[in-house]
């Protein structure tokens, strides 16, 4: 056994080499090789990526596509750099961040209704109110205009999408508060709403209906409208952000995959590579902007903005 | 056993190869959707024309995000939006970048605003002529005192140079032969209104949407910004608000944007703007 393990592996390698060199010197006619995506960013948006890339890549089989999350302002200090391909980002870019080789494309618009039961006499809040709550910095309803009595906070688990929303949008840091039921889907959260007077929770657009009463905050009554336009203050944008630096230099032109250069080092020199990269980039954005792509984009529970 | 093992040696390179890979390059889905990025000081106008366009056509997507003057011109450029929200006109490196990407704009003016200079609640100055507004900026006036305040220095304050705000407010206060004083501190709108209901020194000046009680708006050369001096231009500092579009724009943008036009004095209370006509 241990033998042949041996004697395989110097032979496979010879193999590789030989095929590898004949495959590139195919592609020297075909400018087809392997390409690989790295996507890196806001770890909401990250959820989507996968979805994205695994129906991407079911056409697209020499495209191997990478996601990681870390968050929003990782990633676009990774793109900027070169070190990935794509940051996706739940939040719109700061004046000192921006500058014209960034090119941001919007991919899809996030927006979180906050309820409470029907019985409720509490129809409006702003996002501070809504922050405190959520916080448990404010914990009875009469500091808000409605009854004395205490203030039930119904939470989702960390790791869900409307969780990451409300952490990002609303909260701005502050922790969440440690004595709220936690439901673990949109369903059990509007149940624990309907048969509590005196819980507050929150959820996707998609996921309201007239079983709960969906406040307005600071006026404005969540639509996909107003969601759409930025004016309901509950709402972020998601972002593919791509750094489009044509002096982009050699060394991080270098950083292509390994994958891709094995197949293409032979015959492409680094500017070729760096070509065929930005095409498979730009196909993987046009595909996520695609009719299929903004399809997935709201079976996930964002609001498609094309 | 080897050949086993060749080939599955030869099978993974097979696939990693990537003679089968069909690179498709997918269009956008060609439902009527407009991305409009940029002034802050246009987009509560946009909002509600955008909203009541939507809710007038089930079919159309219109997305609106801030961001500023230059970013909107910059996004139309590049192609990642196609509308631009703008308080002042392209500046010289816009225009160059346009060029660089051979892109030809158009201007559509949709509605007037007022730029108006802020003081804190306590000072007692509240009117200062374009001239004076002009030498606090360029840091010859720097004492409240020179024009009839208290014995204070000024504290500058200034919108974001990427504003459209700053570029009128460099147009029509500072203007072409004259930089504004590196002492004035850079902010955005909200952030600036509040430093300046909280230090008695300070001055600033923010698009008139912005104006609320926490602060004293000033007259200029005795003349408040209300809505008949603006729409007289009686006001020294008017200026327009812009909607930008490539010039092969779509027949939906355009009509988009003849809504917006036609929606205006209907929204220009809500939006703190004021209609054309």
């Amino acid at each position: 056994m241990a033998i042949v393990k041996r004697k395989v592996l110097p032979i496979a390698l010879a193999i590789i080499f030989i095929l590898l060199l004949g495959g590139a010197y195919f592609l020297s006619n075909s400018n087809d090789y392997h390409r690989s995506i790295l996507v890196g960013g806001s770890s909401t948006v990250h959820n989507y990526t996968l979805a994205l890339a695994e129906e991407f890549m079911k056409d697209n089989k020499g495209t191997s596509i990478y996601s990681e999350s870390g968050g929003s302002t990782p990633g676009l200090i990774a793109v900027k750099n070169g070190a990935i391909d794509i940051a996706v980002m739940s939040r719109d870019l700061e004046v000192e961040e921006d500058d014209k080789y960034i090119k941001n494309y919007l991919v899809g618009k996030d927006g979180l209704g906050i309820i409470v039961h029907p019985s409720n006499p509490v129809a409006n809040l702003t996002v501070e109110q809504v922050s405190d709550i959520f916080s448990g910095a404010v914990d009875n309803w009469s500091v808000l205009g409605g009854s004395n009595s205490g203030i039930i906070v119904v939470g989702r688990n960390p790791e869900s999408t409307t969780y990451k929303g409300l952490a990002d949008i609303v909260l701005n840091g502050a922790k969440f508060n440690e004595n709220a039921i936690i439901a673990d889907s949109a369903e059990k959260m509007l149940d624990e709403v309907i048969s509590n007077p005196d819980a507050i929770g929150f959820l996707a657009l998609k996921d309201l209906n007239d079983s709960v009463k969906v406040l307005d905050i600071s006026g404005v009554r969540i639509s996909r409208e107003t969601i759409l336009t930025d004016r309901y203050p509950i709402s972020r944008s998601f972002y593919f952000t791509v750094y489009d630096k044509p002096d982009i230099s050699n060394e991080s032109k270098a950083q292509d995959n390994l994958l891709d250069k094995i197949s293409g080092a032979f015959i492409m020199d680094n500017d070729k590579i760096h070509q065929l990269k930005v095409e498979a980039v730009m196909s993987f954005i046009s595909f996520v902007r695609s009719a299929k792509g903004q399809e997935i984009i709201e079976e996930h529970g964002a609001i498609a903005v094309y | 056993m080897k050949k086993k093992a060749l080939l599955l040696v030869i099978s993974i390179i097979m696939t990693a190869l990537p003679l089968l890979s069909a690179s498709s390059e997918e269009s956008a889905a060609n439902r009527s959707s407009i991305h409009i990025r940029g002034a802050g000081t246009v987009m509560s106008l946009i909002q509600y024309s955008a909203e009541e366009y939507m809710s007038e056509n089930p079919n159309a997507i219109i997305s609106v995000s801030g961001g500023g003057t230059t970013r909107g011109i910059k996004s139309l450029i590049d192609g990642t939006s196609q509308i631009a929200m703008a308080s002042s006109e392209i500046d010289e490196e816009l225009l160059l970048f346009a060029e660089e990407k051979n892109v030809a704009l158009v201007k559509h003016v949709v509605a007037y605003d007022a730029i108006v200079p802020i003081v804190n609640l306590d000072n007692p100055v509240s009117d200062l002529s374009k001239e004076q507004l002009r030498k606090i900026y360029t840091s010859r006036i720097t004492n409240w005192k020179e024009v009839s305040g208290k014995d204070l220095p000024i504290g500058l304050t200034t919108r974001n140079l990427t504003s459209g705000t700053y570029e009128g407010w460099k147009l029509l206060v500072i203007g072409n032969e004259s930089v504004i004083s590196p002492r004035a501190i850079p902010m955005e709108s909200k952030p600036l209104r509040k430093y300046i209901s909280e230090n008695t020194d300070g001055i600033g000046y923010c698009a008139f949407s912005y104006i609320d009680n926490s602060i004293k708006p000033l007259t200029v050369n005795g003349i408040p910004a209300t809505f008949e001096s603006i729409k007289s231009g009686k006001y020294p500092l008017r200026r327009e608000l812009i909607l930008y579009t490539r010039d092969n724009a779509s027949a939906e943008i355009i009509n988009f944007i003849e809504h917006v036009k036609e929606a205006t004095p209907k929204f220009a209370d809500a939006a703190g703007v004021f209609p054309l006509n």
